[in-house]
């Protein structure tokens, strides 16, 4: 599915990864932890195509083509979704419409007919419930005014609704409170499909109780420095990451928001 | 002054004999207003020079183009295209002269409704009552020139709900025409009505259209005035609205320019009664070489009334675009609130937009605001709609119309509501 060879990305010239090499297989789900600034949120971006950042080494295969070669849009037309960290707000522009214009796109790149309003309210139905969003919240704008939690549950709905293959969760559990972090894992949990592959940013263990993961990464100064099954996550939640020794220590440039 | 503003005013007083002359012929009179106005015309002339008036705006194709008042153009050429019908009580006036084949038939207009043309009815007692013409060239020029327009009168209490439409549309025959229509609108206490005023058309030259309309809000009456300007790139366009809100009325302006060459939109206000409230809403989508520019004249000459401005501009290509607006607040005019917004996005490098918002506030005991911003779109929603499978054009484009929306989407006709949304998005897909 997706293959992270030797990746080195900049931002304003200065290099936040610093050789990264990661497998995805179809159907796994990865979680990447790690201090803020080690490189977490750039690594979203960067598999999102952010023309802010840069890739100066290194390459990304996504389904065995170089992913460099596609355009932001094309990227999510072929399956790649990114829950963001911080959602944009969009004022004046319908969130039902938004959602709509959305799945049309994807739809329309699939060579499907684009779906109507009544259409779309019907597909969207069972999704709106499933996150437990507030109805009234499809004719507001974009996010504009959603609180928190809203923000994080209407990335989900996007995730439910544009059905990706690859989705990258940029820690969408942060600021969540208990019931609102099962309910996005409820939302995560309904894509789960063999074909299907998740990369799951995270702070804490938490989330992964929930989705459980089948890979766990530690990302520190911009490199991968330990990988391991679920049990790292409760590893890393107990120990924090000074366990992992002079290795880490190194890795820790400390500050700055990744 | 050069000699080209300085002749501008002087052939418009070697016209006005005969124009008054050939206005007899026609049987249309009030030729005392009019030598007032053409007295102001001489005094002011069109000189930038030292005129706060034309300090941001361009008068200068007005003051250079010999433009000709052309009374006898009645019949309009076969042919002429019309905005589709919006179940509106439709006045059609071609090249400023009323077309009644043309119009609604308003032999039975709802009850407490007169309404019809200006030049028939004739106005000996309010017009220019409301215009304030001693500093303004172009208001003098039209109460010079002008040779029809709207009359409408609401008698005490009457409502009307369907919307007054006014087309105007200039053809083939106004090239080089001084187009001046005039249009009166007397509101009597606790009326209410939708008057939208429509610019269209132009020839394949040179033309102005110059119209001015005043408005007299009675007592607790309603007006919304819907003003959509959407003419070719030949026109030159200088209009303005004058407003007179008499105790606890209600007015509502809602502009939309969107076509010609050069836009010059002004509208001048009165709070004059106690408790009288306005919202002013514009839109300026401009492209190509367009020159947008609006003026805004907010007097609170009465305690407890409330102004609530808002104008948005989106500047393509190499537009350029003026909002130039100020409230003033008198002395005595306590308790007022007053709220001025100007939001611009320029979508291009080589747009430009100039924003002057101002209050001025001699009173103690009010609550104003002012505010302007002028921008780019937001590259984070660009990359956030992109994500989700937008295409680049498509992204801008969306934002680009999300912006607009706010000042469309409250549109009181549906029908023109719809109409202008499908303008916008085709204006913005268009690009340039």
């Amino acid at each position: 599915m997706l293959t992270i060879r030797n990746l080195h990305a900049a931002v304003e010239g200065k290099e936040i990864l610093k050789g990264i090499d990661l497998e995805i297989k179809p159907g796994e789900v990865h979680a990447i932890m790690g201090p803020n600034g080690s490189g977490k949120s750039t690594l979203s971006q960067v598999l999102a195509g952010n023309g802010n950042f840069e890739v100066t080494e290194g390459e990304i295969l996504y389904k065995g083509s170089d992913l460099g070669e596609l355009a932001v849009e094309e990227r999510a037309r072929e399956g790649i979704f990114l829950a963001f960290q911080y959602p944009v707000e969009i004022p004046g522009f319908s969130n039902a419409e938004f959602l709509r214009a959305a799945v049309n796109a994807h739809r329309k790149h699939r060579g499907e007919s684009e779906l109507d309003a009544f259409d779309f309210a019907d597909f969207a139905k069972r999704k709106i419930e499933l996150l437990d969003l507030d109805p009234k919240l499809m004719t507001r704008s974009v996010n504009a005014g959603f609180s928190g939690g809203e923000k994080k549950r209407n990335e989900c709905l996007q995730m439910t609704l544009l059905e990706p293959t690859f989705a990258i969760l940029d820690e969408t559990d942060s600021g969540l409170d208990i019931d609102a972090l099962k309910i996005v894992a409820k939302g995560v949990n309904s894509l789960r499909a063999p074909d299907r592959s998740f990369l799951i940013i995270t702070h804490y263990q938490r989330l992964l109780e929930y989705v459980v993961p089948d890979y766990v990464h530690v990302l520190a100064a911009g490199r991968i420095v330990k990988s391991g099954g679920k049990e790292l996550a409760l590893e890393l939640e107990d120990k924090g990451y000074g366990w992992l020794g002079a290795e880490f220590a190194e890795a820790v440039p400390g500050g700055g928001e990744g | 002054m050069n000699t080209a503003t300085l002749n501008a005013a002087a052939r418009y007083a070697d016209l006005f004999p005969g124009y008054l002359e050939t206005l007899r012929s026609l049987g249309i009179n009030g030729a005392a207003l009019r030598e007032q106005g053409l007295a102001r015309v001489k005094v002011l002339g069109f000189s930038v020079a030292g005129r706060e008036e034309w300090k941001y705006g361009d008068i200068r194709p007005l003051a250079e183009g010999a433009f000709m008042p052309r009374p006898g153009l009645v019949k309009p050429l076969a042919g002429l295209a019309l905005p589709a019908e919006i179940g509106a009580l439709r006045l059609v006036f071609v090249n400023g002269r009323f077309q009644p084949d043309l119009s609604s038939p308003l032999v039975a207009p709802p009850a407490g409704l007169t309404i019809g043309s200006l030049a028939e009815a004739g106005d000996t007692k309010t017009l220019g009552t409301v215009a304030d013409i001693s500093d303004a060239a172009v208001t003098a020029l039209n109460t010079a020139f002008w040779h029809d327009g709207l009359k409408l009168e609401l008698a005490a209490g009457a409502r009307i709900a369907q919307p007054i439409e006014l087309v105007f549309v200039t053809d083939g025959q106004a090239e080089g025409a001084l187009v001046a229509p005039r249009n009166l609108i007397i509101a009597g206490p606790g009326s209410e009505a939708t008057v939208i005023e429509r610019y269209v058309g132009g020839p394949d030259g040179p033309v102005l259209v110059a119209p001015v309309t005043e408005v007299i809000c009675g007592e607790n009456a309603g007006i919304t005035h819907l003003k959509w300007f959407d003419e070719t790139e030949d026109v030159l366009h200088y209009g303005s609205s004058h407003v007179r809100q008499e105790s606890g009325s209600t007015y509502r302006s809602r502009e939309f320019l969107l076509g010609g060459g050069l836009l010059r939109r002004e509208v001048h206000l009165a709070l004059a009664g106690s408790g009288a409230t306005c919202e002013l809403t514009g839109l300026t989508l401009a492209a190509g070489g367009q020159k947008a520019d609006v003026r805004t004249r907010v007097n609170h000459d009465a305690p407890g009334c409330t102004t609530d401005e808002l104008y948005k501009g989106l500047f393509l290509g190499r537009s350029q675009g003026v909002f130039d607006g100020m409230i003033k607040v008198a002395r005595d005019s306590q308790q007022t609130q007053a709220f001025q917004t100007n939001r611009n996005l320029l979508l291009s490098e080589d747009a430009v937009s100039r924003s002057i918002p101002r209050l001025e506030i001699y009173a103690d005991d009010v609550k104003c605001s002012h505010g302007s911003t002028t921008g780019q779109l937001g590259e984070d929603q660009v990359f956030y709609l992109r994500s989700r499978g937008f295409d680049e054009a498509t992204a801008r484009n969306l934002l680009s119309y999300a912006f607009a929306g706010e000042v469309v989407e409250p549109v009181e006709v549906p029908a023109l509501r719809d109409e202008l949304i499908a303008a916008v998005r085709a204006k913005l897909d268009r690009g340039l």
